[in-house]
């Protein structure tokens, strides 16, 4: 049943995306390459601005889940602006974030989450990986996959894996530096 | 002529039952005198003209299964006491010459064993036996009888007849002449008439002869000195004294199969001179080499590269005998030479991966032998092999390949097709292997390669959209490899990328340029990261250059020049926190707002594109305040005049962070924008009550700027007023719009509510 979620081990999802490939980036780094392979995770959700239809195709042989929203570069038009995605007693929403005004800015998109209803915002757009709790509800970013060009700062490679629990989400914040980070945080359900 | 074949076959196997069951009966009640007379019966059908040699095959292999059982029996007759040189004699009454030489040499093999005399004395009066049988098919097979009965019965080093019954010599002249014999026997099978008929027949029958090599590869004693010294000789004569090209290929293969590479490692030498020189010219010299290249380069990599290398020089004596290949007058198809010297590549890139100067050597020939050819030569087949030849190295080598001079030679015999395929190839293996691109030299020469992607040639072929897509996207990645330590060379080296993009036509600037723009913002970046600012290159050169690809791109997608502008922004914004290129950016920005007006006509997009117009400005500080409010007012107009009411006064609300942000602090013209939307909302609510949901967002936006710009409590009251006014009407027929009003304006409440409870002060005033 969807609801029940053994404590010890939980489903997986994969947050990843603004890859800009070709626009602003070669190829996925290697090192993440080697880590994201098919059947590891049981969802994908990807930020959008892929870039490219050959890495398009790659997110979708990662998991029989993947959830892909419209970036500002993505010219595909049969690709949704936002998606909604219920995972267990958890409410996803997925949208890109360059719809947003100011971009990044933690009160504007949670206003977006509150529209939406959702317990977690999944959203890009700055290529920066961020996890931020505003109220009772979480904002996630999964940063840039490839370290391209975001405006702000030389940009690091980075995505997320979250583990689904019934009361909490543990996420894996996977960064590129030299050799690949993982830093850890929980997010527990607040209602 | 197949259903008679098929008649004669089931006629003569069942003779072979009959007699053998005769045989078998007598056998059982030691009648051996009628044993034998069957079996002489059984043995005669071997004697026909009738069958093909596929067919006399499988005759042949039921009667050896039925021979085994006489063996044994003779076996069993030995040692219960029977004479040997009796039974010797006896057999020789068979009156048939056929029947009487099979249990002839079934009985010498079983007499070999009893060590009464030497085993060379019998297996040398048996070969002079044999010879009386003259027919190819018959006298073919007898001799393969012969071999298959005397396996085990060799004077070899080691075996028990060694000594007294001969030696290794003897052994291997036993099976060389039995080879000989074979060979020239198979070679009288071709006749003169229905050439590929006899051709297939012979190729059915090739195992008899191959098993006399495999046979002489068995012998303990033929250590590597024997075989160079005694054994390959003698096989090389029966080879050349040939002179038939079916013999000469199917003996040279199986020389190379059935020994072992240390062998020909010790003996390449001869076996290539051998090949390229005294073999019939029909002889497929090409896949002898390339099964050798084959079988070495696997052994290289399985063993020690060094004994490889160290031993003998494999690749000079390839190549020596390649290239006289090549330069002799001999009438080897080009296609064949061209094939030839792919596999030569192959094989020097597995067993000497790093080495360069080998390749261009290989290369160096390669052009030699396609200058000499006339256009017309190059078939599909040869022009496939000359792309494979480009692109092999590249997967093992780095791009310094792309600098050896005989390159470039080689493309100009490729037609357009060929050619692109050479520098999809050739980008392909730079993308794959992450090759960084550092050094001008190679970067021109790549560029040269990969023309054909670059431009459009005088040959050029139309393709499909998708691969045309495909390929430019492939371009455009290999711009992000480029990088150096010194960044005035990687910004040489990109401006030679960008020099050849400029000559593109604008559907393949579409995606090299975006690609070239983004690398320059990385470029700027990264010299603002520097300690200590390079000189030669200005920020002020690149910006110029950036807006002037981003210009080239604005006729043809407007949508695209104004995102690229927007980013363009960002990238200044990043480098230049002093407004040194204020007025530059004051006009980027000019020209994002005129592209917005006048370029895009979707009112859908223009929503989009606004929010993140203002986003954009929402962050910069590269433009002092004047010009900023100027820009910031032009978007919050353009914000005015959108399409529906609702997008006006939502575009009106969100100009507000334009104004107030990390750098700007304005908070009259914040409280201007408030009106301004409130305005809009009060023309609009009249009529539409589900525009109450605008003025929820506005209530949201108030609330943002709580702790930082200060409003009238009235003013926020006046909007909660209107809210509670006209939300029983909004929500009355429960569709789509209203559910999001109604989750909207719970979650605000929730949040007031919240944030009362923490004791916030400014919220503490508010009546919701």
């Amino acid at each position: 049943m969807a609801d029940e979620y053994d404590e010890e081990f939980g489903e997986l999802g994969l947050v990843i995306g603004d890859f800009n490939i070709p626009s602003r980036a070669s190829d996925l780094p290697l090192q993440f390459k080697e880590l994201l392979v098919p059947n590891k995770v049981q969802y994908v959700f990807c930020t959008g601005n892929v870039g490219n239809s050959e890495t398009t195709d790659w997110l979708k042989t990662l998991s029989g889940n993947t959830h892909i929203v419209k970036g500002d570069f993505d010219e595909a038009k049969d690709i949704p602006e936002t998606k909604i995605i219920q995972i267990g007693s958890w409410r996803l929403a997925l949208v890109h974030g360059h719809q947003v005004v100011p971009a990044g800015d933690d009160e504007a998109l949670y206003t977006f989450l509150r529209e939406l209803e959702a317990d977690v915002l999944v959203t890009g757009h700055t290529g920066v990986a961020k996890v931020s709790a505003v109220e009772k509800k979480y904002i996630i970013n999964p940063g840039s996959a490839t370290g391209g060009f975001n405006g702000l700062q030389q940009s690091i490679p980075s995505f997320l894996i979250l583990e689904f629990k019934k009361e909490k989400i543990q996420v894996f914040i996977y960064t590129l530096d030299g050799e690949v980070k993982i830093d850890k945080q929980e997010l527990p359900l607040q209602k | 002529m197949e259903e008679d074949q098929e008649k004669y076959l089931e006629d003569a196997r069942k003779v072979v039952k009959e007699q053998a069951y005769f045989m078998r009966a007598s056998l059982e009640k030691a009648q051996l005198k009628d044993a034998l007379r069957y079996s002489s019966a059984m043995l005669s059908e071997l004697k026909t003209s009738l069958l093909s040699p596929r067919n006399y095959y499988i005759l042949f292999m039921q009667v050896f299964d039925e021979m085994r059982i006489l063996e044994n029996y003779f076996k069993e007759e030995y040692r219960r006491g029977r004479k040997m040189p009796d039974l010797y004699e006896s057999v020789q009454h068979a009156t048939y010459v056929i029947p009487r030489l099979y249990l002839l040499i079934t009985v010498g093999s079983v007499f070999i064993q009893t060590h009464e005399i030497g085993a060379k004395v019998i297996l040398l009066d048996l070969l002079e036996c044999i010879k009386a049988i003259q027919h190819p098919l018959r006298g073919l097979f007898i001799r393969y009888y012969f071999l298959k009965l005397c396996k085990d019965r060799l004077p070899d080093t080691g075996s028990e007849y060694e000594g007294a019954g001969g030696n290794i010599d003897d052994a291997i002249e036993i099976i060389i002449r039995n080879l000989s014999e074979m060979n020239k026997l198979w070679i009288r099978m071709q006749g003169s008439k229905e050439k590929s008929k006899r051709e297939r027949e012979r190729m059915d029958l090739k195992v008899t002869i191959g098993e006399n090599v495999t046979r002489l590869s068995n012998l303990e004693g033929v250590s590597l000195d024997t075989y160079k010294a005694k054994v390959l000789p003698k096989i090389i004569d029966i080879i050349t004294s040939s002179k038939d090209a079916i013999s000469q290929t199917y003996l040279m293969d199986c020389t190379i199969q059935a020994f072992p590479d240390e062998y020909h490692l010790q003996t390449l030498q001869e076996l290539l001179k051998v090949c390229t020189t005294q073999l019939e010219p029909t002889v497929d010299i090409k896949n002898i080499f390339i099964n050798l290249m084959g079988r070495l380069a696997d052994f290289a990599l399985n063993n020690d590269m060094g004994t490889f290398n160290s031993e003998v020089d494999i690749y000079s004596m390839f190549k020596q005998n390649i290239d006289k290949m090549l330069d002799s007058n001999s009438q080897i198809e080009f296609k064949n030479l061209l094939d030839l010297q792919v596999a030569f590549l192959n094989f020097t890139l597995r067993c000497y991966p790093s080495n360069s100067e080998y390749v261009n050597d290989i290369l160096k020939s390669c052009c030699r032998l396609c200058e000499r050819q006339n256009e017309t030569d190059f078939t599909e087949e040869c022009q496939k092999n000359i792309v494979k030849f480009l692109a092999m190295p590249l997967d093992t080598m780095s791009l310094s390949i792309l600098t050896m001079n005989e390159y470039p030679n080689l493309m100009k015999h490729l037609p357009f097709q060929k050619r692109r395929q050479v520098a999809i190839k050739i980008c392909q293996a730079v993308v794959n292997l992450n090759q960084v691109i550092e050094d001008l030299k190679i970067t021109e020469e790549l560029l040269k390669f990969i023309s054909p992607l670059l431009i459009t040639q005088n040959d050029y072929v139309e393709i499909p959209e998708n691969e045309f897509e495909e390929e430019q996207q492939l371009v455009a990645r290999t711009v992000h490899l480029v990088s150096n330590q010194d960044l005035s060379i990687q910004n040489t080296i990109l401006q030679k990328f960008i020099a050849k993009f400029k000559l593109g036509d604008v559907n393949r600037q579409k995606y090299t340029y975006p690609a070239a723009i983004f690398a320059l913002f990385k470029l700027v970046q990264q010299i603002a990261g520097q300690t200590e600012r390079q000189q030669e290159i200005s920020y002020k050169a690149l910006f110029d250059q950036i807006k002037e690809l981003i210009e080239v791109l604005q006729g043809n997608f407007p949508e695209l020049a104004l995102k690229l502008y927007l980013n363009f922004l960002l990238c200044i914004n990043t480098v230049d926190q002093t407004q040194e290129f204020d007025e530059f950016s004051y006009d980027i920005g000019t020209q994002i707002i005129t592209i917005f007006q006048d370029e895009i006509g979707d009112s859908n997009l223009k929503v989009t594109l606004l929010n993140q117009i203002m986003s954009t400005f929402a962050q910069l500080n590269c433009i002092n305040p004047e010009n900023f409010d100027t820009l910031a007012g032009n978007a919050t107009q353009q914000a005015a005049k959108l399409l529906k009411k609702n997008e006006q006064a939502i575009g009106v609300l969100n100009s507000t962070h334009m104004f107030y942000n990390r750098y700007q602090k304005n908070a009259q013209r914040v409280q201007e924008c408030f009106k301004k939307a409130l305005k809009i909302a009060n023309q609009s609510i009249g009529n539409n009550p589900k525009f109450v949901y605008v003025f929820i967002q506005i209530l949201n936006k108030y609330f943002y700027f709580f702790e930082q710009v200060e409003f009238k409590e009235a003013e926020i009251q006046e909007v909660i007023k209107i809210i509670n006014e006209k939300l029983p009407k909004a929500l009355s027929d429960n569709d789509e719009q209203s559910k999001k009003i109604k989750i909207l304006w719970t979650a605000t409440q929730e949040l007031v509510k919240e944030r009362k409870r923490r004791s916030i002060q400014a919220y503490q005033q508010i009546n919701i």
